[in-house]
This record gives C-alpha cells, structure tokens and sequence, in this order.
C-alpha cells in the first residue's frame, strides 16, 4: 500500500493539477470587462482559415486562455506579492512606494523624441494661439506628478527622470507669461496630501492648488480652502497603479468632493457634441465602478462643453489630459463656456474649432509625465 | 507552441496524455507524430511542410543507405549520405543564411540583391540535425533504418524535443522508439524535471530577464561599470535557467511518455575552464559537432596543426549555428580560440592552480562570451565592453546601479545558488534522512505545487515571457 503511494502520488498530484485546471477553466464563464484591469478582456477569436494560416487566430486564442483564465485576478496579486517579497521594488513601470504610495516609474531612458516632438507642437500651438488672441488669454499648465512632488516616497535610489528639467524646458520656450508655475504652488504645500496612493491623478487638493497657480498667472480673484466645504464621496478608491501593482497590503484612496459655500449657477454640460447631456460637472455613476477617478466630468472623452450661467463673453478652448477633470469645476463658472478637448480622442482641427466656436482663451493642460509621450499632442498643430 | 504558457500546460498536455494513454502500444507513435504537427503548426502553420520534408528526405535516404549498405555498395551508401546532408544543408541554408550572405555580398561588392526576408522557421536548426544524424548513424552501423514512417516521423517531430532541443541523436532513442515502457516512477521523474523546468524558466530566467532587457536597452555611454556587470550576469543567468528549463522540461515531458533522453546541461558554470563549460553547456550540440564534424575530420589524431584547423572549423560552425549573424560567428571563434590555447597551453596550468582560479577565469570568459552573444550588432557590443571597463566614462556606479542591485540582490543569491548543485544535494540529503517514504513524496509534491501555482500566476500575468531561441 504504502509502496503504491509513494509510486503514484506524484503522477496523481500533476494530472489532478492540470486536468483540475483545465476543466476548471472550461467550465468558469467568459468575462468582457474587468473592473480591476479596467479594460475589456480578450474573449475567444472568430476561427477562419485565414486567421489561421497567418497566425493571427492562435495568437488570439492564446490571448483571450490568458484573460479568461479562472482566478485571474488572484494569481496577479499572488505573482505581484512574490515579486516584493523577492526585494523587487517595482512591477509593470509602477514603483512600490514608501508608506503605501504606489509611485510611477519613469526612468530618463524611457524619454524618447516624443517628448522633444511634443514640446515643439504646444510651443508653436501657444505662438499661433498668443498671436490670435494675445498673450494674456493663453497659458500652459503642466501639472507636476507624484514622483516629483512626493519623490519621497519612492524606493531608495529608484531612477526617475528629471521632471523639473522637463518643466524648465517648457517655460523657456514657451512665450512670455504663458507658463503657469503648478510646480512652484504646489511645492509650496509640499507634505499635504496632494496625489493619491494608488492612482496617477492629483487629488482634488492638488488639483485646488493647481487652479490657484492658473488663477493667479491669470491676475483674477483666487478662492480659498476657506470658501468650500469637503465632502468625501468614496473611501473605496483604487487607482490606475494599482491595477499594474496589485499588492494585498494597499489601502484604498479617498475621493473628496469641493462644494464652494456660495452656491454656483447651475451648468450644462455636453459630450462629444450630443452624445450625451448632464447638469452636474460630476458623474456619480463610476463612484460603484473601479474607474472612480471618471467621477470627475466621466472621465476621458474627446470633446466635452460646459455652459455656465455666468454670460460673460469667455470661452475657454482648454486642451488637456484627465489632470483637467478635478481641477475644472473649481474655475468652472469663470467662463461662460469651457471647451475641453482630448486629443488623443478628438479628430477635428483645432484651428477651425477656435474661430468656429469664438473662443476667447486657451488653457493647455497636461500632467508631465503623459505630455512626455502622449501621441495626441502633434494634433496641435492641424 | 511553448511549453511555457497556459495553452500548453491546461489544453495541449492535457488532452495529449490523454489521448497518448487511452490508445493501445501500437498507436502511441502515431498518437505522437500527429499532436507533434500541431504543436509545431500552431505557431508555424505553414512551415510544418518543410520539417515533413526533411523528415520524408531521411526516412528514404536511410532506407536505401541500408539497402546499399546490405548489398555492399558502400559508395553508392556514402552518396546517399551526402546526399541527406546537401538537402539539409541546404534547407537550413537557405532559410537561414540566405539572407545574412546575401548582406555580406551585397556589402562586400557594393550590390544591391534584394532580401529574401523570410521568417526563419522555428527549430529548424534542431531538426535537420536531428535528421543528419539518423541517416548518418544508419550509415556507420549505429543504428539499424526505421521502416514505420509513423515512428520515423515522431523521432523527428516529437514536441519535447521539437523547437529548442536538446538534439537527440537517433541512436540513442531507436530502441525505445518502438520498445518503450511507460510507468509510474518514470513519469514521476518526467513531472518533477518538467516542474523543475517550468520553475527554471518561468519563475528564475523571466524575472531576471527583465533586468537584462531594461539594462541592454539603455545607452551604453552612460552606463556605469556595475550596472553595466549587473546586466551581463543577469543574462548570464537568464539564458542558462532558460536554456536548461527548456531541456529539463524536454526530457521531463520525455519520461511522461517512456523516452530517456540525453542530459543537455550539467552545472556548466561550475567550470573550472572554458573546456570543461563546453562539457557542461548545451551537451547535445557539442556530442553532435565532435561525433559528425570533429572526429571525421581526424579529432586529435592528426597533426598539431590539423587538431587546430579541426577546433577552429568546430567552433565557427558552432557559431554560426547560433543565428545568421556575425556576432555569432565571433562568438564560435571566441570560444574556437580559447580551447585550442586551453588544448596547448592553459590546461595544464590550471590544473595545477588552485580551483577558484579556475572558477574565476571561466565566468569571466563565460561573461565576456556573453556580450559577444547578446548583441547582433557588433558596434552595441562593442560600447558595452567599453561600459564594463569603465572605457565610456560613466563612472563606477551610480543611484540606478544600487537600485539595481539592492532590488535584485535576493533573486541573485537564489539564481547563484540554483545554478550550483547545491539544492539539489541538500534535498537528496533532507529526503534519505526522512524516515517515511509517504513523508518525503508529500514533501516533494508540496514543493511542486507551490512551483507550478506561482508559475501559473506569472503565466496569467504574461508580462515577460520571452523564447530566446528564435534564431538558433
């Protein structure tokens, strides 16, 4: 008896591991979407003979096993667990930071021309654009991440890239008095909580100081924390680095809502010219989802127009990436109408959009470490 | 299809072992031969037709070697002989090399002959080889012809072996081709070298393959003297717990279905000289070149100037069976130009040092082969020497290398470590001294399975899962 274990329990152990797994997975339903990769998984390839015989259909096939497989989700964090515990710190370009921070990782060698390509297009774009409608009514804001502001917290001697350098590229480029400092305000509040642990976004704070830099670059009235009230919205916050960084000991963010004391006019607000149309600058729907971040203006989309009540002549052609999104309601009703356009998603010209929509102002907004690669910023330039 | 992913481990494997223990004896070659072709197709759906042909091309070529042989035409068995070779040869040749002289012409003369630009098949380097040598060793007796096409072609094809070795020699296989017996303790030894594999692979080389390919990638004048060592001993280890999980995982799978193949790896940077590695590393190859070009050349029968004519043509040939590039060839003759100082010269000395001299001198040729490897392009490696010697003025280190190095240091210590016989002695060791068999087995098993599941959970995540072999 005790021979015949110690004989078969090795070949019974592996044909229960693969054959257990395989029917396992046979049986466990096709997923679309996944809320903790925040994207649509492969689902199982349309067999012809022609995906066959270039390949495309058993590479597909491959895809979709690996995006299905049971407990998906679990043998992530597992694999993501045994990398920190190996002394790894940091897994898919996502930095495992000190006291919880989950930190970008974006080394000098990950720079390519793209950066040097994208600085030339927003500086030209702000040329034509001071040249049209003056100086005063055309600025830049490159929001500063996390890595330089809270870098911190990143690993011991984890490489990073010179942000400060990129910033200070940009400003002397750029024409002047079109560079908003957001650096230099935020810097100054250096220590508060200014960036989510476990997302690359701003929190609503840092995005608060951010409109304080635009507002003050402007020479308008800026409000104070004094003249809002704070509302938490969610306490179950899991971010974009979180996804790349599943580790079991992170603590979910807080979303905290701005509400100013003296209540606003109300706002209209349209995306992708019709597609849909809202009254609120907020979208509570995505607070049950993962994405919470899109709570701010639904997150990305390739045009949206916000109407205020305050008729005042000024339209605002804001290009930006979802930096913009927390920041926006706080300047809101300072213009009569906010043009906030994607690139990466808008397909029309900007130079025909400008005249067409008589926008007064224009507002760039990118976070640094998007502007460095982001592929729709030569879009500038149609 | 690779061994290393969810398709192969939870649908392929699966419905094979199957398939290959539901049928009877006699069907078992042909159940082979047939999940073979769609193991190679799936990735190769077209050039399936080439390694059909090459293994048509032998089956008859060993027939008529043998019929001539019989009938006591040796001259005319010779001439089949050459014949196998020239169609192989030139097979390999002209899906592999065909472009690569077509560059050197086209550079050499100033010419402009167009590219062929052909996808190399994959394995084929292993499988004409494979095929040379079956009619080779029906030629010189070593083995008797194959006359089941069906077994014939799983030799050829068969998936352990098929994309990236090791190379098994006809001879060493013919008599379980048709007599094996499966059972039990023989696939309990497939299962713990195929987990030991996958864990090779999957768990040790990909995880410090990533260092490499983050630190190849960036600009070596600026790479530090320490960054740029902790990259080549990160691809030092990479390639050889790829290469070895590969075979491991061959010849596991292998024992599943009763075949014992040759061992392809055996501690090799445990070496005391660069003779000793080669003896060590990639085993099936260096078999094949010294059985069917070394000896028949003469060997080390032969004038002194002959045996150096002999390593030399070895050792090219060795290269540039490595890929279609003159990294490559440089590489063979590398190591072509070691062994013959080592033959005349070094060997002696060496043996006479004491054992961490040896150690020392062999890995730091090991490494330096390694960047002659690692990069196609000769000027690369060219500057990446230089960033090793601190020739590039980068300095000793800086705040990227101590990253580097402090976030790798454990997986080093455990890839050293692994790489040594040292797990495995001290498990022989921890295994005789348990005093019940059952306890020693759960033991075993328990360490398997906490292999596979962490395998899996890197397979699901598929952030890095390279198959370095597509040019050999």
């Amino acid at each position: 008896m005790k021979q015949k274990i110690v004989k078969w329990m090795t070949p019974v152990v592996f044909l229960v591991l693969i054959f257990g797994m395989a029917v396992a997975n046979l049986l466990s339903p096709t997923r679309g979407f996944s809320e903790s990769e925040n994207r649509y998984l492969k689902t199982m390839p349309k067999f012809s003979w022609k995906t066959l015989l270039d390949g495309t259909f058993t590479a597909d096939f491959e895809k979709f096993l690996t995006d299905q497989f049971i407990g998906r989700d679990s043998f992530i964090g597992v694999k993501t667990e045994s990398e920190y515990l190996l002394g790894k710190r940091d897994t898919n370009s996502v930095y495992f930071g000190k006291r919880g921070y989950l930190l970008e990782k974006k080394t000098s060698h990950d720079l390519d021309e793209q950066l040097e390509k994208n600085l030339g297009y927003l500086d030209e774009f702000t040329e034509r654009a001071a040249a049209e409608l003056g100086a005063d009514h055309v600025r830049v804001l490159m929001a500063p991440t996390a890595s330089l502001l809270e870098a911190d917290k990143l690993p011991a001697y984890a490489p990073i890239y010179d942000q400060q350098a990129v910033l200070d590229e940009l400003e002397s480029r750029l024409p002047e008095g079109v560079y908003v400092d957001a650096a230099g305000v935020l810097q100054a509040h250096a220590g508060e909580e200014l960036y989510y642990r476990t997302d690359h976004h701003w929190t609503t704070l840092g995005a608060f100081y951010g409109y304080q830099a635009y507002m003050q670059s402007l020479g308008l009235p800026v409000k104070q924390p004094s003249d809002f009230t704070t509302e938490v919205v969610s306490e179950s916050f899991y971010g974009t680095h979180y996804s790349k960084a599943r580790l079991v000991t992170t603590r979910p963010d807080r979303i905290i809502r701005w509400l100013p004391q003296t209540p606003q006019g109300g706002f209209q607000v349209d995306y992708n010219g019709g597609q849909k149309q809202g009254d609120s600058l907020y979208d509570e729907s995505f607070l049950s989802k993962r994405d919470k971040y899109s709570y701010f203006l639904g997150g990305n989309n390739a045009l949206v127009t916000i109407r205020s009540s305050n008729l005042n002549g000024k339209r605002l052609l804001l290009v930006k990436d979802s930096y913009a999104h927390s920041m926006v309601p706080f300047f809101a009703d300072e213009y009569e109408s906010i043009h906030m356009v994607d690139l990466r998603y808008y397909n029309g010209k900007l130079s025909e959009y400008i005249p067409q929509e008589g926008i007064t102002d224009v507002l760039v907004l990118y976070n640094t470490t998007t502007f460095t690669s982001d592929i729709g910023v030569p879009k500038m330039a149609l | 299809m690779v061994f290393s992913s969810l398709l192969f481990l939870f649908l392929f494997l699966p419905v094979v072992l199957l398939l290959y223990f539901a049928v009877p004896r006699s069907w078992r070659n042909g159940i082979l031969f047939f999940v073979s072709l769609i193991f190679y197709a799936w990735g190769e759906p077209v050039y399936v037709v080439l390694m059909l042909f090459s293994t048509l091309v032998d089956y008859t070529h060993g027939l008529w070697v043998e019929k001539f042989k019989e009938r006591g035409n040796i001259r005319a068995a010779k001439g089949m002989v050459l014949s196998s070779m020239i169609i192989n040869l030139a097979l390999l040749g002209f899906f592999k090399y065909a472009d690569f002289l077509i560059g050197n012409v086209n550079g050499l003369f100033g010419l402009n002959i167009p590219l062929l630009h052909l996808a190399l098949p994959i394995g084929i380097s292993f499988y004409t080889f494979q095929t040379m040598s079956y009619t080779i060793d029906v030629y010189r007796g070593e083995a008797r012809a194959q006359r089941n096409i069906i077994s014939f072609g799983a030799y050829v094809a068969l998936f352990p072996q098929l994309i990236a070795g090791p190379i098994v020699q006809y001879k060493t296989i013919a008599e379980q081709l048709n007599h094996r017996q499966e059972d039990a303790s023989q696939f309990s030894e497939g299962v713990s070298r195929f987990m030991t594999g996958l864990g090779k692979k999957v768990l040790l080389a990909n995880n410090i393959g990533m260092v490499w390919d983050s630190i190849s990638g960036m600009d070596h004048g600026s790479l530090p003297v320490l960054t740029a060592w902790i990259g080549i001993l990160a691809f030092a280890f990479q390639i050889y717990f790829d290469f070895s999980g590969y075979s491991d995982m061959a010849i596991g799978l292998g024992h599943m279905f009763g075949f014992r193949f040759l061992e392809n790896f055996n501690y090799p940077y445990l070496s005391k000289s660069i003779t000793e590695f080669w003896r060590r590393w990639h085993i099936s190859l260096g078999t094949w070149f010294r059985e069917n070009v070394y000896i028949p050349l003469g060997g080390n029968r032969v004038s002194v100037a002959k045996q150096v004519r002999n390593l030399a043509v070895v050792w090219m040939l060795t290269g540039i069976w490595h890929g279609a590039s003159w990294n490559f060839l440089l590489w063979g003759g590398y190591f072509g130009v070691l062994l013959i100082l080592e033959k005349f010269l070094l060997l002696k000395f060496l043996k006479k040092a004491p054992g961490w001299v040896g150690h020392v001198y062999t890995l730091f040729l090991v490494l330096v082969s390694w960047v002659i490897f690692a990069f196609d392009d000769l000027s690369r490696g060219m500057t990446y020497f230089q960033a090793m010697f601190g020739l590039n003025g980068a300095g000793f280190l800086n705040g990227e290398s101590v990253y580097y190095l402090y976030t790798n240091l454990l997986l080093f210590l455990i890839l050293g470590i692994a790489a040594t016989s040292l797990g495995k002695n001290l498990a022989g060791k921890l295994l005789e001294r348990m005093k019940s068999p059952v306890a020693g087995k759960v033991l075993q098993n328990a360490f398997f399975i906490g292999i596979f599941f962490l395998s899996v959970s890197y397979l699901v995540d598929a952030s890095y899962n390279p198959f370095l072999y597509f040019r050999f």
